[in-house]
């Protein structure tokens, strides 16, 4: 039995030293710089441990903006993505003729650079001086105000990143959704038609239930996947997020780390404790939630 | 509730480039199912029975045809405005909900006047599971329930709305072989509980005889009998019905009618007074043959079978269309006889004649020979 266990533990040894050096030790390293105070990386000494680098963090106008970008982009992003997925997903299945051309069209975004993506976005949205962006025609062309959603206020920035977010994730959502969907088995749908079952009804009462593991994935990796959003911000806005106004969490984090020179490995690491700790609470909640309404079979 | 189809057709298209020939699954059906009756729809797999129950249910749109439910045409009526309860092959039950939410779904679609209270719903819910015995059980989900106590929510949730027709989609196939004695019992008991009118499906003739009123007999989309189990085994329609019923099966045999004589393999061993010379099918019951050294039909022992209270005696004999015969004769008769020949002399009202080319009965009174 001894010889064993031994046994087993070697074979996991190779998982477990990967896991090891390049997981465990930096969170507990991100751990310990977030508590030393003062700490230079140059001299590698520190003066004290202690809280201050969280107090600086939360004291940042810098990461307060961030914190309440990432937060907007959070609870625009992951019911509006998830429940147009689901529709679409839905609508997928009841057409037959052309739906594996749908089904292709609404995947591609999924294998689009994330580059070219960025390009057809400033074609959208973006003002120079040759052209004032396609969606900017559209509302002139409609009569109504333009407005600079690259450079003008806040809320059109918003509204671009969030548009963008959503455009990105929902390839996915819609081809989990869309197999979830289709392992559905049909008699359910029959029983519900002999009974008289209005089609809302339907849905809302055998089909969510059904698919309901798919769609709580879903959900719980959406918001994960939005708390860590840096790179669409960086593809729409440039690098220079906090002057954008534009930072997320993990952009700040970046920054801390090597803009300008960088160098507040500090700071740096109690910004990523503090999103640690708001990712790990809402999923925590999210699996309480779960609890009482994912069906699994 | 009566329930009448008239030229009830079926089709569905061919799928693909390849098999571009339409399916006929259900072919110009006409029959009438009198009220408060429990019938059975049997035939092998792929004969139409299943479509057409959910031609009945509303569940299919017929091809063609009517279905009327007493003197209304329901036809174009959608499966919620007939007032069926349907149990599904597999039962069916939503697996998110209770067996309690279960019953009372179909009740929570009721809109408008028909609209019932908690409280109703509840008695209801508590009706339709003492009904089938599972007020027990109604607490727990459907994962929690034997094959048996689902068959019987799925029975309770097509009760609960008090359809005017119940319908059951091979009922107990998805049982095992004692459950399936027991609930078969259990249908037939709240079918004559409830009165209503009861149609189910099947491939099985064992369930189907036991517990109908009367017996629909398809085969490839085409009616071949209704009648009751018993008239059904005994004078069974064409060759199909009466291969079709019985276990163990009939015995065929290649025969010619000779001097208005039936003859099998040069054995004279009925009269068939009014027929002219042909060849013939002859179908011949287990139960037909009498033992009797004296008797007319001689075969090739293979052995007797003991079960106890009766014996099957295996034979062979040339005109027989398989390898080995099987006659079932009670132990009393049983005397036991060499190794070599074995002699019967048949029941009339055991043997039937087909026409060998379409299976077609040919009708006439057979008798036994005149001792010589």
């Amino acid at each position: 039995m001894e010889k064993q266990n031994l046994k087993a533990f070697l074979y996991l040894l190779p998982a477990f030293l990967f896991l090891a050096v390049f997981m465990i030790y930096p969170l507990i390293d991100v751990f310990v710089y977030s508590v030393e105070e003062g700490y230079s990386s140059a001299s590698q000494s520190f003066f004290g441990v202690g809280l201050y680098n969280y107090d600086y963090v939360l004291h940042d106008p810098y990461f307060s903006r961030a914190l309440l970008n990432t937060f907007i982009l959070v609870i625009v992003t992951v019911p509006l993505s998830t429940g147009l997925a689901l529709l679409i997903a839905f609508a997928l299945t009841r057409i037959e003729k052309v739906r594996s051309l749908f089904q292709t069209i609404y995947f591609l975004p999924y294998v689009t650079n994330t580059l070219a993506v960025g390009m057809v976005f400033m074609v959208l949205f973006k003002q120079t001086p040759y052209s004032e962006g396609f969606v900017n025609m559209l509302i002139h062309m409609f009569g109504g105000q333009g407005v600079d959603f690259i450079e003008g206020p806040y809320w059109a920035k918003m509204f671009v990143l969030c548009f963008y977010t959503i455009w990105i994730v929902m390839p996915f959502k819609i081809l989990i959704l869309t197999s979830a969907l289709a392992s559905v088995n049909p008699i359910y749908y029959s029983a519900a038609k002999v009974d008289g079952t209005r089609p809302w009804r339907i849905f809302y009462k055998i089909t969510l239930p059904l698919i309901s593991p798919s769609v709580f994935y879903l959900i719980i990796t959406g918001f994960i996947g939005a708390f860590k959003a840096y790179s669409d911000a960086v593809a729409l806005f440039g690098t220079n997020l906090n002057s954008a106004g534009m930072n997320t969490m993990v952009g700040y984090v970046f920054d801390m780390l090597y803009r300008d020179g960088g160098g507040y490995p500090s700071y740096a690491s109690a910004a990523a404790i503090i999103l640690f700790a708001i990712v790990l609470t809402i999923t925590v909640i999210n699996l309480m939630v779960s609890k009482k309404h994912v069906h699994y079979s | 509730m009566e329930i009448v189809l008239e030229n009830l057709t079926k089709k569905f298209p061919g799928r693909g480039r390849k098999n571009k020939k339409e399916v006929v699954a259900v072919d110009d059906f006409n029959f009438t199912i009198p009220d408060g009756k429990l019938v059975g729809l049997l035939g092998p797999s792929g004969c139409g029975k299943s479509t057409t129950l959910n031609m009945i249910s509303g569940l299919l749109k017929p091809t063609s045809g009517k279905v009327l439910f007493g003197d209304k045409d329901v036809t174009n009526l959608p499966p919620e405005e007939r007032g069926v309860g349907m149990v599904f092959q597999n039962y069916a039950l939503y697996p998110h909900l209770t067996v309690e939410e279960n019953i009372r779904f179909p009740l929570e679609n009721f809109t408008g006047k028909d609209r019932l209270s908690k409280e109703e719903m509840r008695k209801r819910v508590e009706e339709a599971a003492k009904l089938v015995h599972i007020d027990e059980l109604l607490e727990r989900k459907p994962s929690e329930l034997s094959g048996g106590q689902q068959q019987r929510v799925a029975i309770a949730r097509a009760l609960v709305k008090l359809p005017k027709v119940l319908l059951l989609d091979e009922p107990l196939s998805n049982l095992d072989a004692r459950l399936r004695l027991q609930t078969r019992e259990e249908i037939r008991r709240i079918q004559q509980e409830t009165g209503i009118t009861t149609i189910f499906v099947t491939h099985d003739q064992d369930e189907a005889m036991s517990i109908s009123d009367l017996i629909v007999v398809m085969k490839d989309g085409e009616l071949q009998q209704i009648d009751s189990p018993q008239k059904v085994y005994d004078d069974p329609a064409n060759q199909f019905v009466a291969q079709f019923l019985g276990t163990p099966p009939i015995n065929i045999f290649e025969g010619t009618i000779r001097d208005q004589k039936l003859y099998i393999n040069e054995d004279a061993v009925l009269e068939a007074s009014g027929l002219p010379d042909q060849d013939v099918v002859v179908a011949i019951r287990p139960e037909g043959f009498i033992l009797d050294e004296n008797g007319r039909m001689e075969n090739e022992l293979v052995r007797p079978e003991v079960s106890g209270r009766d014996i099957s005696i295996l034979f062979k004999n040339p005109a027989f269309k398989n390898d080995i015969a099987r006659a079932i004769i009670s132990s009393d008769d049983w005397t036991h006889i060499p190794h070599g020949k074995v002699r019967f002399d048949l029941k009339p009202h055991k043997v039937y004649l087909f026409q060998p080319e379409d299976g077609k009965r040919i009708r006439v009174d057979l008798k036994r020979m005149e001792k010589e």
